[in-house]
């Protein structure tokens, strides 16, 4: 702006607007897209959940320069963390009484719930597909074998966990995520040695049924879960 | 601009929280009283949308209020909200925002309005746990009205607020309330008195006075007593 510009402003002040709010009001509100309010929530995930994620990735990519034997025990054990740290973030809303808040709003609670779900599901599956060949490459099990111990104890955590925030309130639900979480892990860490006949190649398919039931049991806690904001405002 | 709620039910097993409400609004502030009990929360959640009604209609303009359309134009205080605990006043207030869908450039000039409107502007930055009770309600408040909202909804707003804080919170209500509908419930009368242009008054689920109160052989406080001193009676 030049001096003239300054002077002619300190001649010429502008009037105080008036009736300002209601010409506000008066035009249409700019709005953002579904897309864009999803991307928008990524913000919004806990920068502890994203700090445990990057730390669950470098787990399954440096494991196996660390140890020497099979390193599917250890990637399988890490894999219901990940379905803790999706629980986890959908249950934020209830945990912290914002749910209600959250429900009067345009996109509601059921987009919140959604947007989160979307966006965790979307990092854990790169999360599975950085661990199956990464296990395959450097393991003892065929590529079929390696995915079905990656992918079981992830979708069995992950569908615990949404039935127990769908039932459950406040912190004991989390807790209790938790522990059913660390339980699958160390049933996993463990089971190479106490129960060898659990992965034996005749008892592949039945890994397959395990997890074909339990993406089943997710995706219907996860609708139900989505399904019962009402009820999740009125009770938590 | 019209707020119609058409015999606006809600039924919990054999109990009747809301019963059959039916009311016309238009601009202005309308105020709820009622005591613990009376269904006041339970018809604020079912004006907003937000508790789906055992029978009735809630709509504004001609939107039902369980569209989209209708939460656009909604403010809502609850009466007991909680915050995420690592969000600061600002981060509170934009997430809000995006919820409600506002382009975050638009949404950070809003922001800063509000802050400075409640008088929160010099600890926008502050974790929002550092908070007092009045604090927090002024938050409430301002993520309220984010939306410029045409139905403001507000549960038990002056909870907390301590009285300086209750006086500027009349005159932001009596701005706000010239262009929009506003509800907001409470159960002390002087807030009613003080804020509403008109009063409802609940009582086991059902409106037992709506208008404008201009007895002037009882106040509106000795009305409201009257009721309760009505069930003692009985009991």
């Amino acid at each position: 702006m030049n001096n003239l510009d300054h002077r002619i402003k300190e001649y010429f002040k502008a009037p105080a607007p008036k009736r300002k709010e209601e010409f506000i009001n008066s035009l249409a509100p700019s709005e953002i897209s579904f897309a864009r309010f999803v991307i928008s929530q990524a913000g919004y995930i806990r920068k502890l959940t994203w700090i445990l994620f990057s730390l669950v990735i470098v787990g399954i990519t440096a494991v196996p320069f660390i140890i020497d034997s099979s390193v599917i025990w250890f990637v399988s054990g890490l894999m219901p963390l990940l379905a803790l740290l999706m629980v986890s973030e959908g249950n934020r809303s209830m945990r912290h009484k914002m749910a209600e808040i959250e429900s009067a709003t345009r996109f509601s609670l059921r987009s919140v719930l959604l947007a989160r779900m979307v966006l965790m599901g979307t990092v854990n599956l790169v999360a599975i597909v950085i661990a199956i060949p990464v296990s395959t490459h450097f393991g003892d099990y065929s590529a079929v074998a390696s995915g079905l111990y990656i992918v079981t104890p992830f979708l069995v955590a992950a569908s615990a966990g949404l039935y127990i925030v769908r039932v459950m309130k406040g912190n004991t639900a989390l807790y209790s995520v938790a522990a059913v979480s660390l339980f699958i892990s160390l049933f996993m860490f463990l089971s190479r040695d106490r129960f060898a006949s659990l992965f034996i190649k005749d008892a592949v398919k039945y890994w397959g049924l395990i997890a074909l039931l339990a993406l089943v049991a997710m995706v219907k806690q996860t609708a139900m879960l989505i399904k019962n904001t009402e009820e999740i405002t009125w009770n938590w | 601009m019209e707020l119609v709620i058409d015999r606006l039910s809600k039924q919990y097993g054999a109990k009747i929280a809301v019963d059959r409400i039916s009311v016309k609004l238009n601009k202005g502030v309308y105020g709820l009283l009622g005591a613990n009990g009376a269904g006041k929360s339970t018809l604020m959640r079912m004006i907003c949308g937000i508790l789906k009604p055992t029978g009735g209609t809630v709509t504004f303009d001609g939107i039902d209020s369980d569209k989209e359309a209708f939460r656009a134009i909604l403010g809502y205080l609850p009466q007991d909200f909680g915050y995420y605990p690592e969000f600061s006043a600002k981060d509170f207030l934009l997430y809000i925002a995006a919820l409600k869908a506002i382009p975050k450039k638009e949404a950070k000039k809003r922001v800063a309005e509000l802050l400075e409107l409640v008088g929160l502007s010099d600890v926008a930055n502050k974790k929002i746990k550092t908070f007092s009770g009045g604090m927090k309600q002024r938050l409430g408040i301002a993520q309220a009205l984010l939306n410029r909202p045409k139905l403001l909804v507000l549960d038990e707003p002056t909870a907390g607020l301590d009285p300086k804080e209750r006086v500027r919170f009349r005159n932001l209500l009596g701005s706000i309330g010239k262009d929009c509908i506003v509800i907001l419930s409470t159960h002390i009368v002087s807030d009613v008195e003080h804020l509403s242009d008109e009063v409802m008054i609940m009582k086991d689920g059902s409106f037992i006075f709506q208008g404008k109160w201009n007895d002037s052989e009882m106040s509106l406080e000795d009305f409201y007593l009257s009721q309760f001193e009505e069930d003692e009676d009985h009991e």
